[in-house]
């Protein structure tokens, strides 16, 4: 009976798993293409190469989102770094079941980037209108461009004078990929009243360019 | 563009090319930013009991199992609890007031 020799002989050898002096049992490197949940788990579990993973997937929608609600390069820059730490830190209270990855990042980075646009606004900082208007493109070119570049430029300034709840829904209606719902979560809203806000935000929006034109 | 051309569709193509977006050098960027402060970040800190409490509770006692266990609450305290014979005096508890001998 080899097997029943053999067996005994390989769990003697094999190392007690609950003794003091047991090797660590190999990390398994988990592939950059698992899920975000997958990858959340192993970053919860301490893993930084898997958040990594996350932030290589994440990172510039994250800094989108929060460049569009700021409007400044530099400020968008320290939001979307201290959206993701603090998804780093929080890794092990992320449910997957509750909601994504991405909607729980986004929430994460729309607060923070809301509550820098509103101290920036107590604080007399420059915000918002002139802030989006560096955007416009000064190249010169043919009229028509020049034309386009002039009406983005003043779509910006728009965009800036509107309070940073309605630039955050904007900025979450318009991104790619994203559905309403996601939206929606992200700001805490259900999807009629991200609507309602929206509504409300192109409403100001169009306000703010008839009284710019 | 004037403003009478500031139409939903006019103003929602506008919007989609007008809103910013930030170049590769800047995601480049956050991204080894990120990576350098993680590096030097404790890691994540383990749930606590209650974050494993407020996890477990959705599927332990779901939505309006809540409203339910108070009904039942109440339905249980009116029931057990002993019917008062003695008779009521509607003006009863305005006599404990300090200034209820002036007017009563």
């Amino acid at each position: 009976m080899p097997h029943a020799l053999a067996l005994p002989r390989t769990l003697a050898d094999a190392p007690a798993p609950w003794r003091r002096d047991a090797p660590a049992p190999p990390r398994r490197m988990i592939p950059p293409s698992a899920d975000d949940a997958a990858l959340m788990r192993a970053a919860a579990a301490g893993d930084r190469s898997a958040f990594g993973h996350l932030v290589h997937r994440h990172g510039e929608r994250t800094l989108r989102i929060a460049l569009r609600v700021l409007g400044q390069k530099a400020e968008a820059e320290e939001v979307a770094q201290e959206a993701l730490l603090r998804a780093w830190q929080g890794a092990a209270g992320f449910d997957p079941e509750r909601a994504r990855f991405t909607t729980w990042l986004h929430r994460i980075v729309v607060n923070l980037a809301i509550d820098r646009a509103r101290r920036q606004a107590t604080a007399g900082l420059r915000a918002g209108p002139e802030a989006l208007a560096e955007w416009a493109d000064p190249a010169p070119g043919p009229e028509e461009r020049a034309v386009a570049a002039q009406e983005e430029a003043g779509l910006r300034a728009a965009l800036g004078k509107l309070p940073p709840k309605y630039r955050a829904a904007i900025a979450l209606a318009y991104e790619e990929g994203l559905s309403g719902a996601e939206a929606a979560a992200a700001l805490g809203l259900s999807e009629r009243a991200l609507e309602g806000v929206l509504y409300r935000a192109r409403l100001a929006l169009r306000r703010h360019l008839e009284e710019g034109s | 563009m004037t403003r009478e051309n500031w139409e939903d569709g006019a103003l929602e193509a506008a919007l989609r090319r007008a809103l910013p977006r930030p170049d590769a050098a800047a995601v480049a960027r956050l991204e080894a930013a990120v990576a350098r402060r993680i590096a030097r970040a404790p890691l994540p800190a383990p749930l606590g009991p209650m974050g494993q409490l407020q996890r477990l509770l959705p599927s332990l006692a779901p939505a309006g199992w809540g409203a339910l266990a108070a009904g039942l609450g109440c339905a249980l305290w009116l029931g057990l609890h002993p019917v008062s014979t003695a008779p009521i005096d509607p003006l009863g508890p305005l006599l404990s007031l300090p200034v209820a001998g002036e007017f009563l």
